[in-house]
């Protein structure tokens, strides 16, 4: 093994992903004495999803409102999810939520207060009480980023920056290691580890306009799937309307929806106010689906601007309440663009992608010691995101993975790596040197968020699935293999790490593709032209796939 | 801002690959212009279309992960937040750390250094899953803001000159977070001389630099400070000045006759004043000339000015310094009563810490005046304005200004010393590389000269040879401080450079 690794590195549990999930499930693995590994492809606590959060959390505290209830949380979640939810899950989450918030208080993570000193709770939308939860600062995201990285620095966890894994490790059905590139020395790292802990966000850069960082490429879906654990129900995504589609340095910021209940109007670029034609009644107070639906299909028929977006308007929002949009009135005013003169560009994205790995209550996936938890892993959104339980989720499930895995870990002894399978992958790693021809993988990968954007979108239909799954399949076999780095040092290679990306990429968009033409009904944020309506009889199901003999197999199962 | 004419920018980028290049170089790139563009816009076209092989960090785009610092024309700065606006653009790493590779540093160092602070957080003993109420202070919420992007670190000019013996402004801001938590029972406070909180020159290079533009020196320094001073823990010397500010109304202790007599021996008292005069304690003490000055020039000008005389008090700039709130309140009611006596609805300054302490603080701790207050520069510039100045002589000199923090950076006022400078018949104005917003604080500020002279004269040390490094005779102040601070540092170096108040070099010029 050292004579094809750089470097082995021992570990009884390897948590991927640095986030607020897999830093909490950390934080608990250290709790129960496991010796950890924590990896971070981009630098630590400064990159992911988790940074770029504004700190809004759900938990049914009942600060503000003593009827609320982890059962009403439970209530809308599963509403919001169009009772496609994970309803184990969804008890879990909205009955720890309450403990966790306790335990970020705990280590340092201040929440909002109001005068009387209890916690401050808004109503947000799609809740029925007053339980949305803010952690300070400007971005609430990195205040707790930040807390947690000097809480795993007080620990002394080792936390490997900067570095991507690249494979996981399997003997039979359980997982027993990982492959790793060192992004800053370009060495290749083998882990030995007892257990292993997803927690590697989403895959919103499957979309062109997404409000996910630049990193986040579904990694963890793709190397699951690989490794042959199930996922579940990858057709949902969660659409927000107003994404900035221009400045090019804003793009995909994304335009809180409170402009349109103080009176910002949408218009296409033939200067209409199309609102009219697909909701009268409601206009741009219409549901976010609808209103995504509607802009998705003013752009794809050509009623678009200039960067493939429509103008929302805000200048219809009188001078009073705009000293309430001071923060999206700056951040575009640097960039030349003042939003009580002029219009600006906005556009339907993907901001989670709902969908992952399917997991039981402990977090276990169906890989022996492979454990996943936050954006990585499926069910708990059910089809549609309610806003806010996105850091619940991750607060919840990455401090349940950690326990469990450490009561695996305990029950475990190493198993010995297959060293071919080690052998393959660096050959795979080092078969992007020396490439002649070689296409950057930033123009591939524009490709394929275009054909998922047209395609996969807003509105799908059973013919363009068809031809989203065979354009897929082109890119996989005539450009992938074309992939190359420039130059042959390994040194942040950041091209390597691109092509690296790509790869799980294009797997990820597959499997959204097929499991949004397996499903042939519209629920939630998946919608069908050829199938507009709910179909609870046949439908109330989850969507799973998995990897046999390279292919994928998509199949469905009950709710829980 | 300048306009860009042209439609493309040229970006001038640092190059190093330690596995493959002797020594880093620069490549110089065409990108076309947009509107709007950022220095990060620009990196990625260069990436996905020139030259694949440079390579950088970035993440979330717009300013909330702190990952892609690096130097634009020598400015630390995220490049994702730094609008393009001008034709040419020098891009490299940040510095003081090892370089990855290009534009890549490795940061380690710099995020392992929060572990000298020691244990920052351990919460109250509460029942698993009970939230105790709690007033969050503002403090804590500024603090909270931080991005701990570390830009503030690497301007920070007293972090890069005494590692050792001050942790910087982002930690400071960790200290702050800290310090504020009302679940906290760590207490850091002891521990703070060992961190170089009395270090700290509140010269705010780091609030200019912040992308989250958190005023670091009030939300930590003075904050901190303020807790410090409860505790009876500031430095000995602090503890003497400011138990002499409160007995004798100065920081230096001295009996008040001795600054009536020396304003008395120069003009007499005006009736009928239509601007009071307000000197500070350095321009009284220390530099009388500037106060000496100030008086002839006005009148000379037949300006109908007064002062409080033997009744002006220390402004209390020091004390809030330190965070003595009470002191500089105190010292706030006496002057604000002394100068509604008077009778005037103008009060002109010559110390830019009485002007911000007048200014900004003097409506927080008394409430609004109907006074208003400008700093000896303006007023001079509006009279170069009218025309009310005759000059009698040439005053064959180059000089370069330094820029006084409080006067510069925190308000803005950057021309009205130059205009007076550059229209004196005779003189050469030349600027140093580090001038206006970017200007180095002289070392003084912060109470740092009272607190820690070492340190004071090191960096006045640094200003000095920045100045001799463009050959000029003089470097020209508008703060008596800076003044003081510059020229015991060029006594100390032997260097044959002078320090003048922009007063001194117009009485010069007015044959006074």
């Amino acid at each position: 093994l050292a004579r094809i690794a750089d470097d082995v590195i021992n570990t009884d549990a390897l948590v991927v992903g640095a986030g607020i999930a897999g830093c909490l499930a950390a934080i608990e693995l250290d709790n129960c004495n496991v010796y950890t590994t924590v990896v971070s492809k981009g630098p630590f606590a400064k990159s992911g999803s988790s940074v770029m959060s504004t700190g809004v959390m759900q938990a049914a505290l009942g600060h503000i409102d003593s009827q609320d209830n982890p059962g009403e949380h439970l209530k809308d979640t599963i509403i919001s999810g169009k009772y496609l939810n994970d309803q184990n899950l969804v008890e879990v989450l909205c009955h720890e939520s309450i403990p966790r918030v306790s335990d970020f208080e705990q280590i340092g993570v201040a929440f909002s207060r109001t005068a009387n000193g209890r916690v401050h709770q808004a109503i947000t939308g799609g809740i029925r009480f007053p339980r949305a939860i803010q952690a300070l600062g400007d971005w609430g995201g990195v205040h707790i980023m930040n807390t947690l990285r000097k809480e795993i620095m007080k620990r002394g966890i080792s936390v490997l920056s900067e570095v991507v894994v690249t494979k996981i490790l399997t003997s039979g059905n359980t997982v027993n290691g990982a492959t790793a590139l060192d992004i800053k020395s370009g060495a290749f790292i083998v882990f030995k580890t007892k257990a292993i802990i997803l927690a590697t966000g989403g895959a919103g850069q499957v979309y062109a306009i997404s409000g996910a960082p630049v990193h986040n490429t579904g990694d963890g879906y793709a190397l699951a799937y690989r490794a042959g654990a199930e996922l579940l129900d990858m057709e949902f995504v969660h659409w927000h309307p107003t994404l900035l589609a221009y400045p090019e340095s804003r793009k995909g910021t994304l335009i809180t929806g409170s402009t349109r209940a103080y009176g910002a109007k949408f218009f296409n670029v033939k200067g209409e106010r199309f609102m009219v034609k697909y909701a009268p009644q409601y206009l741009e107070l219409a549901s976010d689906d609808i209103i995504s639906r509607a802009i998705y299909k003013e752009i794809l028929e050509g009623r678009g601007t200039q960067h493939n977006g429509v103008f929302l308007d805000c200048t219809y929002v009188p001078q009073k309440y705009r000293v309430f949009f001071n923060q999206t009135y700056g951040m575009l005013k640097e960039t030349g663009i003042d939003i009580w003169k002029e219009p600006i560009e906005v556009t339907v994205g993907c901001v989670i992608t709902l969908g992952g790995l399917r997991i039981a209550c402990d977090t276990s996936t169906t890989l022996k010691g492979l454990f996943a938890c936050g954006e990585t892993t499926g069910g708990v959104h059910g089809a549609g995101y309610l806003g806010g339980n996105s850091l619940t989720d991750c607060a919840v499930f990455g401090c349940r993975a950690g326990k469990h895995a450490a009561k695996f870990v305990a029950d475990t002894s190493n198993l010995k790596l297959n060293l071919k399978q080690v052998e393959v992958e660096k050959e795979r790693i080092l078969r992007f040197f020396g490439r002649k021809d070689w296409m950057h993988p930033a123009k591939i990968k524009e490709k394929l968020q275009m054909i998922m954007w047209e395609k996969v979108g807003v509105e799908r239909s059973g013919n363009k699935l068809k031809q989203a799954i065979k354009e897929i399949e082109k890119i996989r076999t005539k450009d992938l293999p074309k992939v190359g780095v420039p130059d042959g040092s390994r040194r942040y290679n950041s091209i390597l790490v691109q092509a690296l990306e790509l790869y799980n990429l294009v797997d990820v968009a597959e499997m959204m593709a097929r499991s949004a033409l397996f499903r042939k009904e519209s629920r939630g944020s998946h919608y069908r032209v050829d199938y507009p309506d709910k179909n609870d009889g046949k439908w109330l199901m989850h969507v799973v796939i998995k990897n046999e003999g390279n292919k994928m197999k998509i199949s469905k199962i009950p709710l829980s | 801002m300048i306009t860009i004419s042209n439609k493309r920018i040229k970006i001038e980028v640092f190059r190093y690959n330690p596995e493959l290049d002797v020594r880093p170089h620069y490549d110089s790139f065409k990108v076309p212009y947009r509107k709007g563009m950022t220095v990060l816009d620009a990196l990625i076209y260069i990436h996905e279309n020139i030259d694949p092989t440079l390579v950088f960090r970035y993440e979330c785009k717009v300013g909330r992960c702190g990952s892609c610092t690096v130097l634009v024309n020598e400015i630390p700065a995220l490049a994702c937040k730094t609008i393009i606006n001008r034709e040419e653009i020098r891009i490299k790493p940040l510095q003081g750390s090892p370089i990855i590779r290009d534009l890549v540093v490795d940061l380690s160092k710099t995020y392992r250094r929060f572990s000298v602070l020691g244990p920052l957080f351990k919460a109250k003993n509460l029942e698993t899953g009970k939230l105790a109420p709690m007033r969050v202070p503002e403090s804590l919420i500024e603090a909270s803001k931080c991005i701990e992007c570390s830009l503030c670190d690497n301007i920070c000019p007293v972090t890069n000159q005494i590692p050792a013996e001050f942790v910087g402004p982002m930690r400071l801001l960790a200290l702050s977070q800290s310090a504020h938590n009302p679940l906290n029972i760590i207490d850091n406070l002891s521990a703070m001389p060992s961190y170089g909180l009395h270090n700290c020159m509140t010269c705010q290079l780091c609030t200019v630099v912040c992308p989250m533009k958190i005023n670091i020196s009030d939300v930590a320094t003075k904050k901190l400070r303020t807790l410090v001073g409860k505790k009876n823990l500031l430095p000995s010397e602090v503890e003497d000045s400011l138990a002499a500010l409160q007995a004798e109304g100065n920081i230096f202790g001295r009996v008040v006759s001795e600054k009536a007599r020396s304003i008395d021996t120069v003009v007499e008292m005006q009736e009928k004043a239509e601007i009071a005069l307000f000197f500070g304690c350095v321009a009284t003490y220390i530099k009388p000339e500037v106060m000496q000055n100030a008086m002839k020039i006005l009148s000379r000008m037949g300006i109908k000015f007064t002062t409080l005389g033997i009744k002006e008090q220390c402004c209390g700039y020091p004390a809030l310094l330190w965070g003595a709130k009470r002191i500089a309140k105190e010292l706030a009611k006496r002057n604000i009563e002394q100068l509604q006596n008077s009778g005037v609805n103008r009060a002109c300054v010559v110390c830019p810490g009485c002007y911000k302490t007048f200014k900004t603080d003097y409506p927080q701790l008394v409430g609004q005046m109907n006074i208003d207050i400008v700093h000896i520069s303006e007023l001079l510039s509006e009279l170069i304005d009218e025309r009310k100045i005759v000059f009698k002589r040439e005053v064959r000199l180059r000089v370069t200004y330094h820029d006084p923090c409080e006067l510069g950076r925190n308000f803005g006022i950057f021309d009205p010393p130059r205009k007076i400078i550059t229209t004196i018949p005779g003189v050469k104005l030349v600027e140093m590389p580090r001038s206006r917003t970017f200007a180095l604080c002289c070392g003084a500020g912060g109470g740092v000269r009272n607190a820690n002279i070492h340190l004071a004269l090191k960096i006045a040390a640094e200003r000095v040879r920045e100045a001799e490094a463009l050959g000029v005779d003089a470097i020209i102040s508008a703060c008596p401080t800076c003044e003081w601070n510059l020229q015991t540092a060029i006594r100390r170096r032997h260097s044959k450079l002078r320090v003048l108040d922009v007063t001194e070099l117009l009485a010069e010029s007015m044959n006074l």
